[in-house]
């Protein structure tokens, strides 16, 4: 089928016909387009009394979900670079001779190293994932192994997809730290224990079979359950789900930088100056560098000025959790606990409160949290002169990083805020165009830099409020100083070949990803 | 408005990051060393550095001064690498500069000659190189008042403890009272001249209830600002340097009535019932001075 | 003939000058070679220039340093070359 070249709204050129892919639509604004059709439904399944789901082993579990070639599986990324089961279970499946596989992962982590031989040798033939690092990444951009472009998705739009059917998973995998002989388990207790079990909570209601695999068989009924028996098909018992101390990883320190300190001061400042740290405030932060000592600035000004916030949401941090505890905010809203030392929060505390990627998320149901959000302070790799920001790929064109939930946190939030320095080495992170778009400029509202605070020209009544506080510079103006410094970057040199699909969380495609020419 | 000079943090001018990031913290001076911060077969790779980063990096408000290497050794040979410093750094765009170990007014003469030569060379405004003398041995805090007062390039005389106690046969403490005559003496030489005095460095970052107190002295004996060694440290003076709203108010009070009573050189004024005479109205313009620094009023 | 000027640290560059050959070569060693390569050169040619260089080789090992950073170290392994008994 001919393709040809289109222009969405953001003006990135997406053909019209890509081999193995959907009907394309054009990303064409935030809340554009209209919501169609009914959520998809698994195949009804049956249980008797006396059904024992406790199988032997990952290889029994296969077989007796009728793997098959072509099919789509999914694994969920909670347990971060400490995960195992991702790698056991491709390897079962390798050495059965099964073959073509879709994986649809929430996320793939330094942890899948081995996928690129599966790539290689067939197994894996597609890969759906919010973003992609390490040598997968590189092997993936530089030399096209998937032969077919990875499906890049937000939390949000991930879930949207699993409940629209457009990606329809066969068997979804669910490592389990905590789980019961009938299936019945959670994410926050056991020696593997990783918080919030929040994306594959929408996986089970979807796929038609669902393993779930755990280091941690308690007897039946399991107290604390965040995925039900109900939705599981089988169970294994396996020595590890993955390495604690890699999964652990303790408490995210607020950075000591003084230049990650210096902007997020100014961040902190200007979310003051904007009148928006009132009683009640509801905020949520990335957690890298500058963004999670946003929350130490805020800190002191809340508590000077007697401000609790309703909820903050995450990737949630223990320094988070401390604000919560300090009376700071009334609930934490918990997709994804970042910290081990968050855990211990999410069984004590009522209002740190669990949810699915859907509920955090999914702009096609009844409302997400997402929307509900007055802040949103997010980082980037890249950010342009209309605000769009790259979350994904370098400078170089080289995929690196993931889309994680910006599209939908800035789509939701009143005030969006990115705090970035204004070059990382010497390469500059304010451009003309962005190497690939991820998060629309539209839902861009401030940046804040070490040198320069610059706000979105179409938020007319921000400007108002703060041009009079604070110093601004528009970020043309601030881009051209660093140049000054920096020089403007060569572009990738790019072949024909497209590596990725970039769609934002309705579904659209924002920007794709070609291989990059060595 | 007078150039308000409340902090100057120091860098090293061969860290090529620190070159173009000083700036980030906002400090009223930026002071790139080339002397004790740098060895000696790095002194040239500093300077050219240095050179290179006038010419091209936006140092926005702050002052941008080097320290030089000393023009002359303690036994007043030449020195090796001073005259280089200036006559590469000064057409490169310098035009602040600390002297180190400044003992004489000849120190200073020197100095200004060399400058002198420098600006007809390169069509820089006569006279526009200013320097800042730095007194850090017994001889030169002696000398202070007449260093102080004997050129016009003078814009500011700083005081550098560790080589004066060294110098003394003193023991450097945190409660300072080994230094307390020499930066009195400091102050009162700059107040004499009519040019800023700066105090010497806390180089403790780990203690900062006692860089508070010794900030806390700084203000108290009259220096317009200190010496600072991390972006920390110009906060936490910047802060202990922001007058109040009230005494802001205050002072605006008694600025705008001194010039409207037209006796801001001569004369005795009332303002709620209370005596304002000439120094009361200088303070007021320095707290003033203060506050636009400090971003409070525009 | 030689000399070397900077470090292999982060925002900087190691400098090496050779100015017993004939003619100017210049070869950068850097990550970020392909997106600025060809300011890297540059900003060696200024420094020659300005010194009035016309037989050098340069190599650049680079760090991920600005171009000031790069004149100010080409330029004082000129200097050092010079003195180490170079010349031109």
């Amino acid at each position: 089928m001919k393709s040809k070249m289109l222009l969405n709204k953001v003006g990135r050129e997406i053909p019209s016909y890509i081999e193995g892919y959907k009907k394309i639509t054009l990303y064409k604004g935030v809340f554009e387009g209209q919501i169609e059709g009914r959520r998809y439904a698994p195949l009804k399944t049956g249980s008797r009394p006396g059904d024992n789901k406790l199988l032997y082993n990952i290889k029994e579990a296969i077989k007796k979900s009728k793997l098959k070639d072509g099919m789509t599986i999914s694994f969920h990324h909670h347990l971060r670079n400490g995960d195992y089961v991702l790698n056991m279970v491709m390897k079962e499946i390798a050495e059965m001779g099964i073959k073509n596989l879709t994986i649809c992962a929430s996320s793939i982590t330094k942890a899948h190293g081995p996928l690129v031989d599966h790539i290689k040798n067939g197994v894996v033939t597609g890969l759906e994932t919010s973003g992609l690092r390490g040598e997968i990444a590189r092997e993936i951009t530089e030399n096209n192994i998937l032969r077919k472009p990875v499906v890049f998705r937000s939390h949000g739009g991930r879930a949207r997809a699993i409940e629209a059917g457009e990606v329809i998973i066969d068997i979804a995998f669910i490592a389990a730290p905590t789980c019961d002989p009938m299936g019945n388990l959670n994410g926050m207790e056991g020696k593997s224990a990783f918080g919030a079990i929040g994306y594959p909570i929408v996986d089970v209601k979807y796929a038609e079979k669902v393993v779930a695999i755990t280091d941690n068989l308690v007897s039946f009924p399991l107290n604390n359950i965040s995925i039900s028996m109900s939705d599981v098909d089988y169970v294994v018992q396996v020595d590890e789900i993955g390495d604690p101390s890699k999964i652990a990883t303790g408490s995210t320190r607020v950075t000591k930088n003084p230049l990650e300190l210096l902007i997020a001061e100014k961040a902190a400042n200007i979310l003051i100056q904007s009148g928006m740290i009132k009683e009640g405030f509801s905020f949520q932060a990335g957690s890298g560098g500058a963004s999670l000592a946003v929350c130490k600035f805020l800190r002191s000004y809340m508590e000077g000025n007697n401000i609790t916030g309703s909820f903050a949401a995450g990737g949630t941090t223990a320094y988070l959790v401390d604000l919560m505890k300090d009376g700071l905010f009334k609930a934490i809203l918990d997709i994804q606990t970042l910290d081990s030392a968050a855990v211990g929060s999410l069984l004590e505390n009522q209002n740190h409160i669990e949810i699915s990627a859907s509920t955090y998320a999914n702009p096609h149901n009844k409302s997400c949290s997402a929307h509900q959000l007055d802040i949103m302070v997010l980082s980037a790799t890249e950010i342009d002169t209309n605000f769009n920001i790259n979350s994904m790929t370098g400078s170089n064109g080289m995929i690196m990083g993931a889309i994680g939930g910006a599209q939908d946190t800035a789509a939701g939030a009143k005030l969006t805020v990115v705090v970035a320095p204004t070059m990382r080495k010497r390469i500059p992170i304010i451009v003309d165009k962005v190497t690939n778009i991820v998060t629309p400029g539209e839902t861009i509202d401030i940046l804040v830099t070490e040198r320069g605070i610059c706000i979105n020209p179409k938020r007319i009544d921000l400007i108002e409020i703060l041009k009079d506080k604070i110093d601004l510079i528009s970020i043309g103006k601030l881009k051209n100083k660093i140049e000054h410094l920096t020089a403007k970057g060569n572009k990738p040199d790019y072949l024909d070949n497209i590596v990725g699909i970039i769609e934002y969380r309705d579904g659209t495609v924002i920007d794709i990803i070609k291989q990059v020419k060595i | 408005m007078k150039k308000l000079r409340r902090t100057m943090l120091f860098a090293p001018a061969n860290n090529p990051k620190l070159l173009f990031n000083t700036p980030i913290y906002e400090p009223d001076c930026i002071i790139f060393d080339l002397e004790d911060a740098i060895k000696i077969d790095e002194k040239d790779a500093a300077r050219n550095l240095l050179a290179e980063a006038l010419k091209v990096v936006d140092y926005g408000n702050c002052e941008v001064f080097a320290r030089i290497n000393p023009l002359r050794t303690p036994t007043n040979d030449k020195a090796p690498f001073g005259e280089l410093d200036v006559r590469t750094l000064v057409p490169a765009g310098l035009r602040r500069m600390r002297l180190p170990m400044c003992e004489t007014v000849e120190h200073i003469e020197e100095l200004s000659i060399l400058l002198d030569e420098l600006e007809e060379k390169h069509g820089i405004e006569k006279r526009s190189v200013k320097i800042q003398a730095s007194l850090e041995t017994v001889l030169g805090v002696e000398n202070a008042r007449e260093i102080a007062a004997c050129s016009d390039r003078i814009t500011s005389i700083s005081f550098g403890s560790e080589d004066y106690t060294k110098s003394l046969g003193a023991v450097r403490t945190k409660e300072g009272s080994e230094i307390f005559f020499a930066r009195t003496q400091i102050v009162v030489a700059a107040a004499l001249a009519g040019v800023d005095a700066i105090d010497t460095v806390w180089a403790d970052l780990g203690d900062l209830e006692g860089f508070k107190k010794e900030v806390r002295s700084t203000i108290n004996l009259g220096f317009v600002g200190k010496s600072c060694v991390h972006p920390s440290q110009v906060k936490v003076v910047h802060e202990m340097m922001t007058p109040s709203m009230e005494e802001v108010e205050k002072s605006l009070k008694i600025v705008k009535a001194a010039k409207e009573a037209n006796i801001e050189n001569g004369g005795v004024m009332q303002i709620d019932g209370k005596m304002i005479d000439i120094p009361i109205i200088a303070k007021a313009q320095k707290i003033v001075s203060l506050a636009k620094g400090a971003g409070l009023i525009k | 003939m030689k000399g070397i000027c900077g470090n292999e640290k982060a925002s900087d560059v190691l400098v090496s000058v050779d100015l017993s050959v004939i003619g100017i070569s210049i070869e950068i060693r850097s990550k970020l070679k392909k997106m600025f390569g060809y300011s890297m050169e540059k900003a060696v040619r200024e420094s020659l220039d300005e010194l009035n260089i016309e037989n050098a080789s340069v190599i650049v090992e680079d760090f991920g340093a600005l171009d000031f950073v790069i004149k100010g170290r080409t330029k004082t392994a000129i200097e050092r070359a010079i003195k180490n008994g170079g010349g031109n």
